[in-house]
């Protein structure tokens, strides 16, 4: 056994040129799959069932930007089943001249982390620094990066959603990278005071016990208000946010077409590379099977090579794409790229790295494998 | 005189492998352009969208109108900006326009989507001077009904007669307009005070449209207002405006080019590794070429041929692919807007990949020739 797998290793420095290409070529395409890949599964995992049955999202029924009165808000709140609740209210605007238009939250302080998706390992001490600080706004790391303001610095917004109402806010911390990269947060009561708006709110965020109860609120919500003036529709957040994705789901479409068509790429690359070493080994492959090895070892042997290179190629490439994103993230490329932000590429990815080369391997090297076992000895010596 | 026939002929006797390698680049091409056309496809939106005679007021900061809100005595005063022109009736030829994104349960599906719906007043089809009325008629002041953009017809099978449900009201659909391809043929507009009554939005309009005489006017009127101090609202003029939209596709334009470098660069490596192997195994060939006159040069150049041959295969065929999809029609988010665009398979978006193909292709080639330009022709032949 030990024999076997030293020959596998001994084979793929037999051609030192074409191993180290084969390895580029799947480090490059893996590199960028992890890439379009988190971002669709980011996407996936926002719109499939875990925590999002369990959170249900607000709105007023029928047009967007959604609004209901805040009358509504203690008496959705007091419903038989709701454990938590928080109302955001948004506020968008521009920092200066020159600056895109940046989009705010003002939501409740004391149940913060508990209630958004992808925040709950939030540092504690940001959060006391927020109690104490009303104008407080926890940012995003893009928009920090776009007004050009780092923690404990002020900026003021030029509000377009409320107009005159131009709000100043202090950087009390910056939100981990993902998909808060562009929204800032702020106390509810602090947009209560400065705006004025005492009377509307634009969502609503519910948190319950289970997914069952989670359909009972809804209902009960959605028939509480069913004769009001201002209907209000309850969703989970899953289904909130597919609704939202469903906007740009010829984007995800595209997204998810590359993602597929990068694998079929990486199994054509390197089944390229395995029918020319197959070819060029079949003289070896005969004297193998004059030495005793049995077609399927002689299959195994060429797979087993395949996958040796493909999860080293993956892991590599899954690997750099995982730096590069946390070498973006803390800004040490000289400059932040939005999308990769947004998307950071997990570690796990080098574990997936491994499986997803392996896979490719395997696959790559299937059809000259089962070639290479049916080579008759003499043919390939009556060649010679 | 390079050995063409020579290269062209082991292409042929190796096809297999010529198409493997080959194929990596169809894929290249494919996906590149896929994503491409679908950014040229919504940029074609927005380009064809507005009018040059039009100003768009916004409130200040605002890049969309879902969320501007402009309220009525802001409206009064932009109505008497300078270069406004006026109707037959001696009034400021504007459009009041209330913008929503409105929440729909698909009858089919049951899945609840967005529409695009603006209110608008009976003057806004002599300032939005491209949409016009190819079905039907237009919607009557103070009647819950609705005239539909072509392509939003389309996409969701509405036709004259049909009956909506908008909120709590139902809308009946009286016409069909068409407006030159541009985002308004993926809208439904309305009487905009019913519309307004029925999303609470009353007294509040999401953008005031502006005609004046010509494109160099409503400059003037822009720049006008945009100094004011008197209103806080955002002025461009309409195509402007629109630009700015398909500016958001940038982002997927960089990113389809970032993809569609490296998958380039696992296309050009296959090359490398083809050539590299059909090198070693034609040492003795490259040697006879060298004795019987052919300089290294030659014998370069014939080898980069072979491997941009490989890649314009590929790439021919990636460009067939690509092209099914010319003229598809689909809808995509624009800003908080969601439009109808059709792929566009353009000469740019085929230069680009023809572009990406032989660079690649050249690229993948040339170590390898520069490696058979180097072979001693009387070593090889030993």
């Amino acid at each position: 056994m030990f024999k076997f797998a030293a020959l596998i290793f001994k084979n793929l420095g037999r051609n030192k040129v074409r191993t180290t290409l084969t390895v580029l070529t799947i480090v490059a395409l893996v590199a960028i799959y992890s890439f379009v890949c988190t971002v669709t599964d980011v996407a996936k995992t926002m719109m499939t069932a875990h925590s999002g049955d369990t959170r249900l999202l607000v709105q007023e029924k029928w047009s967007l930007p959604s609004l209901f009165p805040v009358r509504h808000v203690p008496k959705i709140a007091a419903v038989d089943g709701v454990v938590d609740w928080t109302a955001w209210n948004a506020y968008a605007g521009v920092v200066g001249e020159d600056t895109p238009i940046i989009a705010g939250l003002a939501t409740r302080l004391d149940n913060f982390r508990a209630m958004h998706s992808g925040l709950e390992d939030l540092d504690p001490a940001i959060l006391e620094a927020w109690e104490k600080e009303r104008t407080g706004a926890l940012v995003g790391q893009q928009i920090a990066q776009q007004i050009g303001r780092k923690v404990g610095q002020t900026f003021t917004v030029t509000s377009a959603t409320h107009p005159g109402k131009n709000l100043e806010f202090k950087i009390i911390g910056i939100l981990p990278s993902g998909i808060w990269q562009l929204t800032f947060f702020f106390r509810r009561d602090y947009y209560e005071e400065a705006t004025g708006d005492r009377e509307l709110v634009n969502a609503m965020w519910l948190k319950v016990r289970d997914a069952e109860t989670g359909k009972r609120v809804a209902a009960t919500v959605s028939e509480m208000f069913e004769h009001s003036p201002t209907q209000v529709k309850v969703e989970t957040e899953s289904a909130g946010i597919a609704r939202f994705s469903g906007h740009v789901q010829t984007i995800v479409n595209i997204i998810t077409f590359v993602a597929n068509v990068l694998l079929v790429n990486m199994i054509i690359a390197q089944a390229n590379s395995i029918s020319i070493t197959v070819r060029e080994r079949r003289k070896e492959m005969a004297i193998l099977k004059v030495l005793g090895f049995q077609p399927g070892m002689i299959l195994a042997l060429i797979v087993l090579e395949a996958m040796l290179v493909g999860s080293i190629s993956g892991v590599a490439g899954a690997a750099l794409a995982y730096a590069t994103s946390e070498l973006n993230a803390s800004g040490a490329l000289g400059g932040t790229v939005t999308i990769l932000a947004q998307f950071p590429v997990p570690a796990a990815f080098i574990v997936r790295g491994f499986f997803v080369g392996a896979a490719v391997g395997f696959a790559a090297s299937a059809i000259p494998a089962w070639n290479v076992r049916k080579v008759e000895v003499a043919e390939v010596f009556v060649r010679l | 005189m390079v050995p063409v026939a020579y290269s062209y002929r082991n292409l042929l006797v190796r096809w297999k492998t010529t198409l493997m390698t080959a194929a990596g680049f169809t894929l290249v091409v494919a996906v590149l352009i896929v994503m491409l056309a679908f950014t040229s496809g919504v940029t074609t939106v927005c380009a064809v969208s507005g009018e040059a005679e039009n100003v768009i007021w916004l409130t200040k900061g605002n890049i969309d109108e879902v969320l501007s809100r402009i309220d009525v005595q802001t409206a009064r005063q932009l109505e008497l900006a300078p270069g406004v022109l006026s109707d037959d009736r001696g009034r400021a030829l504007a459009s009041r326009e209330l913008y929503m994104m409105v929440t729909q349960r698909d009858e089919k599906t049951g899945r609840w989507e967005f529409m695009s719906v603006r209110g608008v007043y009976e003057n806004a089809l002599e300032v939005h001077t491209q949409v016009r009325l190819i079905e039907g008629r237009m919607f009557q002041r103070h009647c819950r009904e609705l005239i539909i953009g072509r392509q939003l017809a389309r996409a969701h099978d509405i036709r004259i007669g049909d009956r909506l449900t908008l909120g709590r009201a139902s809308w009946d659909v009286v016409g069909i307009c068409e407006a030159g391809g541009s985002a308004f043929e993926s809208e439904l507009w309305g009487d905009l005070d019913q519309l307004a009554g029925c999303f609470h939005r009353r007294g509040i309009y999401t953008a005031v449209v502006l005609r004046t005489a010509d494109a160099a006017t409503a400059r003037e009127t822009a720049s006008y207002l945009d100094g004011s101090r008197q209103v806080a609202v955002d002025a461009s003029c309409e195509l402007d405006y629109y630009a700015r939209q398909a500016e958001q596709t940038d982002l997927l334009r960089n990113a389809a080019l970032v993809i569609g470098v490296f998958m380039a660069i696992g296309a050009a490596l296959g090359v490398t590794n083809t050539m590299f192997a059909a090198i070693s195994a034609r040492t003795s060939d490259i040697a006879v070429l060298r004795i019987v006159g052919f300089t290294k040069g030659q014998i370069l150049a014939a080898f980069l041929f072979e491997s941009v041959l490989i890649a314009a295969i590929g790439g021919t065929l990636g460009s067939c692919l690509g092209y099914a999809l010319n003229g598809l029609t689909l809808e995509t988010a624009m800003g908080a807007k969601k439009v109808a665009f059709a792929f566009q398979v353009d000469a740019a978006v085929l230069s680009t990949a023809a572009v990406f193909t032989l660079v690649m292709g050249l690229l993948g080639g040339l170590l390898p020739a520069v490696s058979a330009m180097q072979i001693r022709p009387l070593e090889s032949l030993r």
